[in-house]
């Protein structure tokens, strides 16, 4: 009886000594950490019967060769000034901006609203308080993060990266409807719940005066806060 | 002849499928483990929020945005057999979040002014109560309690702590935290982040933060202040959408007028008080409102002249008293104003707030003043003498938009007013504070 034993991979943990630590063993069919082009670097590995995130209520893991020990949460601001011009109480005034969100070995994310709304001295925009369609002549300060033909079309629906198979990224409740905005500061405007590719959030912004609104300059620092959980 | 032993192949051919099996199933699941004391779990459920994201050491330099003096919410929970433990150690670091890795500082970051709540978002994590101080350096923060029983963290609790006072790095990026716990308040065998895989740490825990750009918004409200007078009754005013200063008939009408009464000439004698009216509307944003004010082009004697200014004969009420409108009584030559506030039948569903009379030219129905005394503020001053005031709402001054009053000139002559065309031209200026 001949016994045969096919050619398998074992995983094993970081293993050390007092001066030497290994990451990331496996013996396996074949692979090569740091394959470089002039422009170009792979790290590769032959055999994966499984790859990618598999996880319970309360656990998950990253399966493959290639997996990396390091969480993280990494957020990027794809545009960050934005000049309205002048507001007037007869006119909307739009505007866009984008942000992207990965992370990883995470038990998801949360994106918030860190800033107060546009202000022009000690003069805050008054905001709607639960999600309302734009009203000409009222004043108002609000966002959402999807699609919109009303009060213009502009904004855009989440976009995932490679694909919805590896990003899972979600706008909150709130600022997840077509067509209505509003704005707290502290409120969560995005999330996932697992580690997730990236991302790309679209946020629409929203600007109307009333002809009472103070006349001066009114700025915000739109500040975006991502909290990943481990 | 005796078989030393027998070997049962089929229960080896099983171990050896089993082994196998076993190897096969987990060879695309590398478990990651790391190495810890055998006791040391992990915190569960851990995360630090930022109350700012920016980077330190940017163009935002103070605020949210700037990175600076941000606060960081520590939450996490403690193993579920750990015991109490009294102090807890977080490194920050810029290259992993790896226990016992090496830890490279943060790039800008200083955690040296770091405080701690006085009462924790929940567990025991506080300087209150339960007596936790912080010991702070540039990417390192010490907590310890005071070794009471009972002010620790509690096995398979969640705190949350707020740590406030900290200038995030001047990278954009990720960047982390490495927590670990102790026994004793006096963070056990810790010496530093490379070395703690082999000290007698409890829990520990390493977290993702990322610092990033802010989105920088700007807007321009222009300043508006519109004042019109008239002698058009502004329900008379038909203008669409807005019956407002750019209504046809404000320009149709301008506030020309002429006091007395009788028929084909308008006279004043001393039987009578004649009244005729005008009206004005302003509307501005001036953030601490306007006020309207009127100066009398007969500069020296504030009344009625025949002329040209040089004498009244017909002089301001009361004598030009500061002190309230008053009644004009007829055989009495004297020469006031009353202002009221004036609602439209059909308003305007944006107007908002009202010019309201002072009372040196409403004190009430029929009163009437005309102030030429009162220092600085007077129909002879150079900026002439305050009727009325812009309310957006009861007495605060503010905004008003399309606010309307009724301006009610009052004129009578005595038995002995010289006979003449009494002329004066009054000069309406709205100043609006913004």
């Amino acid at each position: 009886m001949a016994l045969l034993i096919p050619a398998v991979a074992f995983a094993g943990g970081q293993s050390s000594s007092t001066h030497y630590q290994v990451n990331e063993v496996f013996f396996g069919s074949g692979g090569a950490l740091n394959n470089c082009s002039s422009n170009y670097c792979a790290k590769e590995s032959l055999g994966e019967t499984a790859v990618g995130n598999t996880s319970s209520a309360n656990y998950q893991a990253q399966g493959g060769f290639n997996t990396d020990r390091y969480p993280y949460i990494e957020i990027n601001v794809n545009n960050t000034s934005i000049d309205l011009g002048v507001l007037r109480p007869n006119s909307t005034k739009t505007a866009t901006a984008s942000f992207s969100v990965k992370a990883y070995l995470a038990h998801g994310y949360e994106v918030i609203n860190a800033s107060d709304p546009p202000t022009n001295d000690a003069y805050t925009m008054q905001t709607p308080s639960t999600p309302t369609a734009s009203a000409v002549g009222t004043e108002q300060f609000g966002i959402n993060l999807v699609a919109n033909t009303s009060p213009a079309t502009f904004g855009a629906n989440p976009v995932y990266v490679p694909d919805a198979t590896f990003s899972f990224g979600q706008v909150a409740s709130n600022y997840n409807t077509t067509n209505v905005y509003m704005y707290a500061k502290g409120d969560e405007i995005a999330y996932s719940n697992a580690s997730s590719s990236y991302t790309t959030f679209t946020i629409s912004y929203i600007f109307n005066i009333s002809n009472v609104t103070p006349g001066g300059i009114y700025t915000m620092n739109h500040v975006l806060v991502a909290t990943g959980t481990y | 002849m005796n078989n030393p032993f027998t070997i049962d192949f089929r229960a080896v051919r099983r171990m050896i499928c089993v082994v196998v099996a076993v190897l096969v199933a987990t060879a695309g699941v590398p478990i990651l483990f790391f190495n810890h004391g055998v006791s040391a779990v992990q915190l569960s459920s851990r995360s630090i929020q930022l109350s700012d994201s920016g980077n330190s050491g940017g163009s935002i330099v103070s605020g949210v945005g700037s990175g600076t003096n941000v606060s960081y919410k520590v939450t996490f929970t403690t193993g579920a057999t750990s015991g109490e433990t009294h102090s807890l150690v977080i490194d920050f670091c810029s290259n992993d979040p790896i226990i016992g890795d090496t830890c490279t500082a943060p790039t800008g970051m200083t955690a040296a002014s770091a405080t701690l709540n006085a009462t924790a978002v929940s567990g025991t994590v506080q300087t209150t109560t339960d007596n936790w101080a912080v010991t702070a350096g540039a990417s390192q923060i010490k907590l310890a309690d005071d070794g009471t029983a009972g002010h620790g963290m509690a096995q398979n609790t969640t705190e949350s702590f707020v740590l406030s006072g900290i200038t995030n790095p001047s990278t954009v990026g990720t960047f982390y935290a490495r927590m670990y716990d102790y026994t004793n308040n006096t963070y056990g065998t810790y010496t530093n982040a490379a070395g703690v895989a082999a000290d007698n740490h409890v829990d520990y825990g390493g977290i993702a933060l990322s610092t990033t750009a802010t989105i920088q918004i700007t807007a321009r409200v222009q300043e508006q202040l519109t004042f019109c007078v008239s002698a058009a009754d502004p329900n008379t005013w038909t203008g669409t959408p807005n019956v407002d200063c750019s209504d046809t008939q404000v320009a149709a009408n301008p506030p020309s007028i002429i006091i007395g009464h009788g028929t084909p000439t308008k006279v004043i004698d001393s039987t009578a008080v004649d009244t005729a009216n005008v009206w004005d509307q302003l509307s501005t944003n001036a953030t601490h409102g306007a006020v309207i004010n009127m100066r009398n082009s007969n500069t020296t004697c504030g009344g009625l002249s025949a002329d040209n200014g040089t004498t009244c004969a017909i002089p301001p009420v009361n004598a030009g008293a500061g002190t309230g409108a008053v009644a004009m009584s007829p055989g009495t030559a004297a020469f006031g104003l009353h202002v009221a506030t004036y609602s439209v039948t059909s308003p305007n569903a944006a107007q908002t707030g009202a010019i309201d009379p002072t009372t040196e030219y409403n004190n009430g129905a029929n009163t009437y003043g005309m102030d030429t005394t009162t220092s600085g503020n007077n129909v002879e001053s150079t900026y002439g003498s305050t009727i009325a005031n812009a309310h957006t709402s009861g007495v605060t001054a503010g905004p008003v938009y399309e606010a309307d009053d009724e301006l009610t000139f009052a004129a009578g002559a005595s038995l002995v007013t010289p006979a003449g065309i009494y002329t004066a031209n009054m000069n309406l200026i709205a100043t609006g504070t913004f």
